[in-house]
């Protein structure tokens, strides 16, 4: 009776603890799910396209005369529209209703007609020429006002001076920007008389300046702020006008579309000019700094692209860094335009281009009504669509949240333009792009710039790589170290040694990443940077001093060496490697001076081509490599350890020697730990964050020299995830990278355990 | 008379003189002498903890794996001291092999555990390895089982068949004198007649020296026998005598089953 209630209290005991064990193997389990799945969630909003969606129509034509509008704007808040009138005047209109708001007028231009415009996107400035050949600006403003319960937006118009450019024909084209100093200049296209560009500063009377255009025809205008004008010409080229005593001069003129150029306006940001053409061809354009190269060595030197520059051969090349290289010789030679890219063609003429005030993306209209929303940076055409009436024009929203279209017959169109990450695809994130300022296309990270025209960097190659890079650095020192150590210690060293050092480098693992990572980059990498002659003489004179002293044992008659194993062995060994430590550091200046003209770090850099960094993967690889030491070493340890004394015996007893035991039964019978071993040491290199983000410098370069830094994966977040807006694409770019590196730590996790399956299988059946 | 000296030497294969044998404080044997002759078989009989398998270990040193061992007194092996500063403890097991109480082959092929000696001492020509795996394998009886899966796992054998790859292994080092530790007490009786019948085979090349519990197997199949208890050696002969006439009364005691 009792023996029977003792055993049911003992199945109970055993259904309970079956419960909790499953409970807690499932919550674990569904933990490391819900986690991946969290960051998969956060990141997969990249993947979704931008989208427009039509938000209201309304008939607002027929309310002025004539109806015949020369550009259209909108306001921050979405509230009003407003379109410019061939007679100068500036309706109002609600986008809420489509009401007639308000309209402002000038009376200068009264009995005028206005017969070019441009609207720049940023400020609602507008450039405009008349029929009798004046030129001049009005700018439309919009004040805030919070006053009453709700938010009022005061629209009115400023309307400056118009200067009579001609006495002839009428201007055809007109285009204008403001300076900082709110000097607006305008450039004007006559007929009759040519190119001329005219300053209005405040309080100053308007300044003409004369555009050499060589007669040319031209069919499209933009300037930049740098103070260059662009002219597209009805033969399809492009001229490239300089601000020079006086006047402007041509300093480049290309072939830039098959048609004659119907359409030009720079993104914001002024670096990237969109080039529209009659056929409907699209193309972005970039200027690229050129430099001419001559090759003076004797050796033709290669470029990226497959070709070389012979010995002697003169070249104009976009500059990508031939400085430095000691036989060529470099001189600037300016900027030239490059076409970078292509976008999908209209199938009509492009009659407008509109920037985003706010980001790369643009609009552009065709002469069939067609509306196109393009992004540059990632080259793709997202939206194509058609209002109900031809459209004349469309722009972005100053918040490039919303699309204000204006159809020929009156209409007016509202749109929510839905971006999401339109910088975003696949390609800008794992194949090169080439962005702006650049001569090339180019894995970049830089998520963050000075300027609201900067032009986010997300390729995630250089923050991968950075991984990769720094974890390799780390093995490269700890595994050898770690398994050598770990071999000595369980086959060779003394007890007494070895119930020392293990413990020790176990504790090794309980040191804060945070104070390894300090230590590296505020002591380590100063201490290299002032020492590294000394560190090169050192990296070779222990090893050699070994290596010597290794050789005069095995010469030494057997009765003079003890047996390997003991302590003596020890006392041997110390005084050669502290003779080996004092030389190197006594020689490091002595060879520096000798081998390397005075110092290592420019020896490098003039003679090798590398460039010392502080922060470098010596500095990386020793701190990551600290951290990995007592996981591999460990690891190993226990494995080798944990092979049968019986295997040991039976190697000892058929004449193996200590040494060969080791290697030949110890190292292959222990392999399936070591394997681990070394595994979990690079799962943890990947995933380690502190130490890489304060001895990496953090430079997001994909290089792999040893020399130089690089930004891992799990610093990126670190460092960035604070300044990411929530929603944006930064952020989510960081989940993905997060991401990225859970499926790291997964692979190599599942590797591991696979090939230490088979190595159990094959080599550890004892 | 150089003559005679040379005979002298290799009637005996051991000789102990005076040996004791500490494990840190605790002495294991007691002042051991013996010879052991040549090209017979040497039983070492006694209850568990007498010092057999220790006196046994002296012979190729492989006490000295274990830490805080001690040994006075000397060993002679074919006239050598095997414990003179400066003997090679690999060139010692060469020409003493040894096979252990459970069979410990390694986790490799059958042919490459039977290699291993040679390769250890530098062998690496294939078609001389294979002449030496295949000997040695004859000669422990067990070419005819594994000759067509010497590329297997030596793991893949039955326990009589790994303990005769054992002595294969030790063989293929051509060594003077093989020591077993009680070499068949984990083995059925089938598999154990055969071991008993290899180290027949065996006798009329090689010195063996054989610990074991088993009185029967020590009957069987030793010329000589040495009866330990508490660390000494209490009387060695012929083995038919040790059985039949023994001088010491616990030598007799033990063979007819009064303690042990």
């Amino acid at each position: 009776m009792k023996i029977a209630g003792h055993d049911k209290k003992v199945a109970r005991a055993d259904a309970w603890a079956r419960r909790a064990i499953t409970a807690g193997g499932l919550l674990t389990l569904v933990s490391v799910f819900a986690i991946m799945l969290f960051i998969a969630w956060e990141a997969s909003p990249l993947i979704s396209n931008p989208a427009v969606k039509k938000s209201g129509e309304w008939v607002v034509g027929k309310r002025l005369t004539p109806a015949t509008a020369v550009a259209i704007g909108t306001d921050e808040y979405r509230n009003t529209a407003f379109r410019v009138d061939a007679n100068g005047g500036v309706e109002f209109l609600s986008l809420e209703t489509g009401d007639h708001l308000q309209t402002f007028g000038d009376p200068a231009l009264k009995g005028k007609t206005i017969t070019a415009a441009s609207r720049t996107a940023r400020r609602n400035l507008i450039a405009y020429g008349t029929a009798d050949g004046q030129v001049g600006f009005m700018e439309v403003k919009y004040r805030a006002d919070y006053s009453g319960q709700k938010r009022r937006v005061e629209p009115s118009v400023e309307y400056g001076r118009p200067f009579r450019l001609s006495d002839g024909g009428a201007v055809s084209l007109a285009t204008g920007l403001m300076d900082d100093e709110g000097a607006v200049t305008v450039a004007g296209l006559v007929k009759e008389t040519g190119l001329f560009t005219v300053k209005f500063a405040p309080g100053e009377e308007p300044k003409k300046t004369p555009v050499d255009g060589r007669g040319e025809s031209v069919t499209a205008l933009a300037m930049r702020h740098s103070g260059g004008v662009i002219a597209g010409t009805a033969r399809g080229e492009l001229m490239v006008f300089a601000p020079e005593d006086g006047s402007y001069s041509l300093v480049e003129q290309f072939k830039a579309a098959e048609g004659a150029i119907s359409s030009l306006a720079f993104l914001v940001g002024d670096e990237a000019l969109i080039v529209g053409d009659e056929k409907g061809g699209i193309s972005e354009w970039f200027p690229v700094r050129y430099v001419r190269v001559k090759n003076g060595g004797a050796a033709a030197f290669p470029l990226a692209d497959g070709a070389a520059i012979k010995p002697g051969e003169e070249r104009e090349l976009p500059d990508d860094n031939y400085g430095g290289k000691a036989a060529l010789s470099v001189s600037p030679l300016g900027f030239r335009y490059m076409q970078v890219r292509q976008f999908k063609s209209h199938s009509s003429p492009v009659t407008a281009i509109a920037p985003s005030p706010r980001n790369k993306g643009f609009v552009t209209t065709g002469a069939d009504g067609t509306i196109v929303y393009h992004y540059s940076t990632s080259g793709r055409t997202y939206a194509r669509f058609k209002p109900g009436q031809a459209a004349r024009f469309a722009v972005i929203g100053p918040k490039s949240d919303s699309l204000v279209a204006l159809g020929g017959e009156g209409m007016l169109y509202s749109y929510d333009l839905d971006e999401k990450h339109p910088e975003v695809t696949l390609k800008t994130l794992f194949a090169k792009v080439w962005y702006e300022g650049y001569t090339k296309p180019e894995f970049v990270w830089q998520s963050s710039g000075g300027t609201d025209d900067f032009e986010a960097k997300l390729s995630l190659w250089p923050l991968i790589f950075g991984t990769l890079k720094g974890t390799l650095y780390a093995m490269i020192f700890s595994v050898p170290i770690a398994i050598l150590g770990a071999i000595y210690l369980s086959q060779m060293a003394p007890t007494a040694l070895r119930n020392v050092i293990k413990p020790l480098i176990e504790l090794m693992a309980a040191i804060p990443s945070v104070v390894v990572g300090f230590l590296a980059g505020l002591w380590l990498a100063p201490a290299l940077n002032d020492n590294l002659g000394r560190f090169f003489t050192l990296v070779l004179s222990v090893p050699a001093a070994w290596f010597l002293f290794v050789c005069v044992w095995w010469a030494l008659p057997h009765r003079l060496r003890p047996e390997t194993g003991g302590k003596r062995e020890l006392l041997y060994i110390l005084p050669v490697l502290i003779t080996a430590l004092a030389a190197g550091y006594a020689l490091g200046p002595v060879t520096e001076r000798v081998l390397f003209h005075g110092e290592l770090k420019q020896w490098l850099y003039t003679v090798m081509g590398y460039l010392y960094d502080p922060r470098n993967c010596v500095v990386v690889g020793i701190a990551l490599g600290f951290a990995v030491i007592p996981i591999i070493f460990t690891i190993a340890e226990d494995a080798l350890s944990a092979v049968p004394p019986s295997l040991t015996s039976a190697s000892f007893a058929l004449a193996a020697s200590r040494w060969q035991t080791a290697l030949y039964v110890v190292l292959p019978a222990a392999s399936p730990g070591i394997f681990a071993a070394v595994m979990l040491g690079l799962g943890r290199a990947v995933g380690e964050t502190m130490i890489v983000l304060m001895a990496t410098g953090n430079t997001p370069v994909m290089d792999l020299s040893i020399f130089n830094g690089m930004r891992a994966m799990s610093a990126a977040i670190a460092v960035e995830m604070p300044e990411a807006p929530v929603g944006g694409s930064l952020f989510r770019i960081l989940f993905l990278t997060g991401f990225i590196l859970f499926v790291f730590t997964f692979l190599i996790n599942t590797v591991a355990e696979l090939v230490s399956q088979r190595l159990r299988r094959k080599y550890a059946r004892f | 008379m150089e003559q005679t000296v040379v005979n002298e030497l290799d009637a005996v294969a051991v000789h102990v003189r005076n040996l004791d044998f500490y494990y840190g404080q605790v002495q294991a044997l007691f002042g051991i002498n013996m010879n052991i002759k040549p090209r017979q078989v040497t039983a070492f009989i006694g209850p568990s903890g007498c010092g057999k398998s220790t006196l046994l270990r002296c012979f190729n040193r492989m006490n000295e794996v274990l830490l805080g061992t001690r040994i006075a007194g000397d060993i002679l092996i074919h006239g050598s001291d095997i414990y003179r500063e400066g003997t090679r403890l690999e060139s010692l097991r060469k020409r003493v092999g040894m096979v252990f109480q459970k069979s410990n082959p390694f986790p490799m092929t059958i042919f490459e555990n039977i290699a291993f000696g040679p390769r250890m001492r530098g062998l690496r020509e294939k078609a001389q390895l294979e002449g030496i795996v295949e000997r040695s394998l004859k000669q422990a009886d067990l070419w005819q089982e594994v000759k067509d899966r010497l590329n297997r796992s030596a793991l893949d054998l039955s326990g009589g068949q790994q303990q005769r790859l054992c002595i294969a292994r030790a063989l293929a080092n051509e060594p003077e004198i093989i020591l077993m530790d009680e070499p068949a007490s984990a083995l059925d009786p089938i598999s154990t007649a055969k071991i008993e019948e290899t180290i027949q085979e065996l006798r009329t090349n090689y010195t063996i020296v054989i610990v074991t519990h088993n009185l029967q197997q020590a009957a069987r199949c030793s010329d000589y026998t040495a009866f330990f208890y508490l660390g000494k050696l209490v009387e060695m002969d012929a083995t038919a005598k040790i059985f039949q006439t023994p001088t010491q009364k616990r030598t007799e005691d033990y063979i007819s089953g009064k303690f042990g």
